[in-house]
């Protein structure tokens, strides 16, 4: 009997420890697929018993489609919408979302984990940063959605998915040789405000120049507010979004406009020590220096200075049109948004550029996926063109739709959300010019992040006059060449 | 026959004694082999590969380039990795100190006096571990915020006006503001663990050193702290190997900031890898190298110059 128990017990162990090796050798192999591949080798009698759909995939064929959603500032209600409507029309394909406000964690994990089966079919491509995104297209991992413009628009036949995108859109989203996702929205940064704090004061809403501008932060500052906010734990809030676009100005100004973002895409010639950048990081110090930013605005987080501005306490604050649906639940009911850019030149009629991600709101397709898979994703990504959807995008996210043709109806333009009507008030008024800050590739030498790091420190101490800018510039920029000069050597 | 019936008996006892043996050894193994996979998988296996990735070119997502010792070449030119080593050195002469000290003293009270409360104390001085380090941040942001934080206000009462100073986003003050919700959150694990070990010295030894005339400082000098020296070596060791890689408070609280003045090793280090800037694991994984050696040396230094003591009671 003693003898059986110590068997049994030996066995329960062992069982047990298999049963955990298992446990950690993966679930991959065991699982089910979530697709059903098309087999090419099926028989051609087959062939005549498969019931398609009008866009030609068969209806009896049942699809998981994996979605990797990012959980922003934006929610997902669009998306939960889009999903039930396309659910109900292709009762066969069924989704698997995994919505998250740091999806990037997840995705980022999958990727480096390189198993393609475990990969979202398609994902908001949300990285840790933008320099990622640049390189997986760059390599490669993303399916080629190229073949979508020419497919018609949601229930209106002829009407073709080029033709409702505009060629910035259309051009951005060829950045690297194909298009790794179909626009579906944009978004712009810049300073928002609450317009009736201005009325209240009789602050020019508008400001035209640089001297206006300049004039402006003066009246607010002599009234006793702060005249400009950033979230400085994240400090390239206010450069990124902002003061980096003055360059811009000033090189369209200069006549050297495209050279100059030719070399900015492609990191030719010098970075951060052009006469443009110097000259806009000098305004900051200036800024800085009459003490237009707060104090202690190395210690605001993104909430805390976009709180700012909601309790008047801050006029402007540099951050992007996401801010709106972000806050909607702290906003005061007397609470107006407002948009403006940074003029940089004194002339009135000057190009203004702001931050924008022209094709950034969209679904990118993992290239290593079923073929189905890949095309039922695409299918909703086309469906995902409906007005009824562009309109949930824009009155439920606050993302700015990427049709075109939306405007044309001002029931749908009453149905943005006020910061993106501010912006388009502001586009209105203005010789206004949207602009990614993309690049075509991204060093990845220990000493490109040196500089970058540089630069990205010195932010706040320059916001508040302590710091003068040009030393650390040119500290970057050597650190920067060194790193160019290593990845050409490494090609 | 005696000497066949003996024989027999013996080789009985001693197929018997090799069945235990064999049972014990298939027993050490099945309790020990899943923590050992574990440990093999998750812990060992990521950290020896890591001395491979520390070799690359990498960002985590495409392929990757083989530099050799490029990585380590640059990171002793890197005046970011001295920096933040040099604010590790400045918080393990700092914090160390102030948690054991403080959780000493605590722990003595709490066993000394008989306060009515003293039940109640415990679970509140044990509460800050219990909390998350994201929870301890954001609170101890709030108390340090220039506008609303509860420091200024309190200061103000006492009539000192801080004029909104933000304690976290000046370079000068904002390192020296973590130590303190460091120390909070802290304190109560060793709290608890110092009153358990004082606890456990017998009483005879007050009861006589009473009879003796020795006043309470001298029997904290000259047998609690005497006999607690195991115990106190241990949570340095916890503490002072903590505080050279923690890093969430630093990561949630300033990013390293102002001008780079809380960046830490294990921040930087944890920003190369997954930060919103620049990536490269392979960087990271050489200054993760570097941290590992540091925290080994950290070891051996304690252990040379605070060998361990067996006192027995």
């Amino acid at each position: 009997m003693r003898v059986k128990k110590k068997i049994n017990l030996v066995l329960m162990s062992c069982i047990a420890t298999a049963v955990l090796l298992a446990g950690c050798v993966g679930n991959s192999t065991n699982k089910p697929q979530n697709t059903s591949p098309p087999s090419p080798s099926q028989g051609e009698g087959q062939k005549e018993e498969i019931k398609l759909y009008e866009n030609g995939l068969p209806q009896d064929e049942k699809v998981v489609l994996k979605m990797g959603l990012w959980e922003s500032g934006s929610g997902r209600e669009w998306v939960d919408t889009a999903v039930k409507a396309f659910s109900e029309k292709y009762p066969n394909v069924t989704f698997d979302i995994t919505a998250s406000p740091t999806l990037s964690t997840i995705l980022e994990t999958k990727i480096s984990a390189g198993d393609d089966k475990d990969m979202f079919d398609l994902f908001t491509p949300s990285f840790s940063s933008g320099d990622q995104y640049v390189r997986l297209a760059n390599a490669g991992k993303f399916e080629p959605q190229d073949d979508l413009w020419d497919r018609d628009v949601p229930e209106e036949a002829g009407k073709k998915l080029r033709s409702v995108i505009s060629d910035d859109a259309y051009e951005a989203t060829l950045a690297f040789g194909y298009t790794t996702r179909m626009p579906l929205g944009m978004y712009t940064a810049g300073f928002f405000f609450n317009q009736n704090l201005f009325d209240k004061y009789g602050w020019n809403k508008s400001p035209g120049t640089w001297d206006e501008f300049v004039q402006l932060l003066e009246q607010i500052k002599g009234d006793g507010i702060i005249p400009i906010t950033f979230p400085g734990v994240y400090a390239g809030y206010l450069t990124d979004y902002t003061f980096n676009m003055v360059q811009f100005d000033l090189a369209k100004a200069n006549g050297n406009f495209d050279q100059y973002m030719d070399n900015f895409r492609n990191f030719s010639g010098a970075q951060y020590t052009t006469a443009e950048l110097k000259e806009a990081w000098n305004r900051i110090y200036e800024l800085g220096k009459k003490g237009y930013f707060p104090e202690g605005v190395a210690a605001l987080n993104h909430t805390q200075s976009q709180m700012q501005v909601l309790q008047g306490k801050a006029a402007l604050v540099s951050t992007g049109d996401w801010v709106g649906n972000e806050m909607k639940e702290h906003t005061p009911a007397d609470f107006k948004w407002g948009f403006m850019a940074i003029p940089a030149m004194n002339d009135a009629q000057q190009t203004i550029f702001v931050n924008s991600g022209v094709a950034d709101v969209g679904f990118s397709i993992w290239k290593e996926k079923p073929e189905l898979t890949k095309k039922w994703a695409k299918e909703f990504l086309v469906s995902l063109y409906a007005f009824d959807i562009q309109e949930k995008l824009a009155s439920e996210s606050g993302t700015y739709p990427i049709r075109l043709d939306f405007g044309q109806d001002a029931a749908r333009i009453a149905k943005l959300q006020p910061v993106q009507t501010a912006v388009m008030e502001y586009a209105e008024r203005h010789n206004v010019q949207y602009i990614s800050t993309r690049r075509n590739f991204y060093p990845t030498s220990p000493e490109a992040g040196q500089a970058g790091k540089l630069v990205s420190e010195m932010i706040t101490a320059v916001a508040t006059g302590k710091k003068d800018p040009l030393p650390v510039l040119e500290e970057a920029e050597a650190l920067l060449q060194k790193a160019l000069e290593k990845e050409d050597k490494q090609q | 026959m005696n000497a066949g019936l003996n024989g027999q008996g013996t080789k009985a006892r001693y197929r018997g004694l090799q069945k235990v043996s064999r049972q014990r050894y298939i027993f050490l193994f099945v309790a020990l082999a899943p923590s050992l996979l574990g440990y093999l998988l998750f812990t060992l296996y990521p950290n020896v590969l890591s001395i491979y990735y520390s070799l690359l070119d990498w960002d985590g997502l495409t392929d990757a380039k083989f530099v050799g010792i490029d990585n380590f070449v640059h990171m002793f030119q890197d005046k970011f990795v001295w920096r933040a080593l040099y604010h590790n050195l400045l918080l393990i002469v700092v914090v160390p100190v102030l948690i054991v000290l403080i959780s000493l003293v605590l722990a003595y009270l709490l066993n000394n006096k008989t306060y009515r409360e003293n039940s109640l104390y415990k679970v509140v001085y044990f509460f800050t571990n219990v909390l998350s380090t994201v929870v301890i941040a954001l609170l101890w942001a709030f108390i340090y915020d220039g506008s609303f934080g509860l420091l200024n206000g309190i200061l103000g009462i006492f009539g000192l006006d801080m004029n909104s100073f933000y304690w976290l986003g000046s370079s000068s003050t904002a390192l020296w503001a973590l130590v303190v919700p460091m120390v909070w959150g802290g304190v109560g694990l060793y709290v608890v663990i110092f009153i358990n070990a004082i606890s456990a010295i017998p009483k005879s030894l007050y009861e006589a050193a009473e009879l003796e005339g020795a006043r309470p400082m001298t029997m904290l000098f000259r047998i609690t702290i005497p006999l607690l020296r195991s115990v106190i070596r241990v949570c340095v060791v916890f503490i002072v190997l903590g505080t050279i890689k923690g890093f969430e408070l630093m990561l949630v609280m300033t990013n390293g900031g102002p001008e780079g003045s809380t960046d830490v090793i294990g921040l930087y280090m944890y920003n190369l890898a997954f930060g919103k800037d620049y990536h490269n694991y392979g960087y990271a994984s050489a200054i993760g190298m570097l941290l590992f050696v540091i925290l080994v040396a950290a070891k051996y230094i304690i252990d040379k110059y605070y060998p361990e003591e067996k006192v027995e009671f």
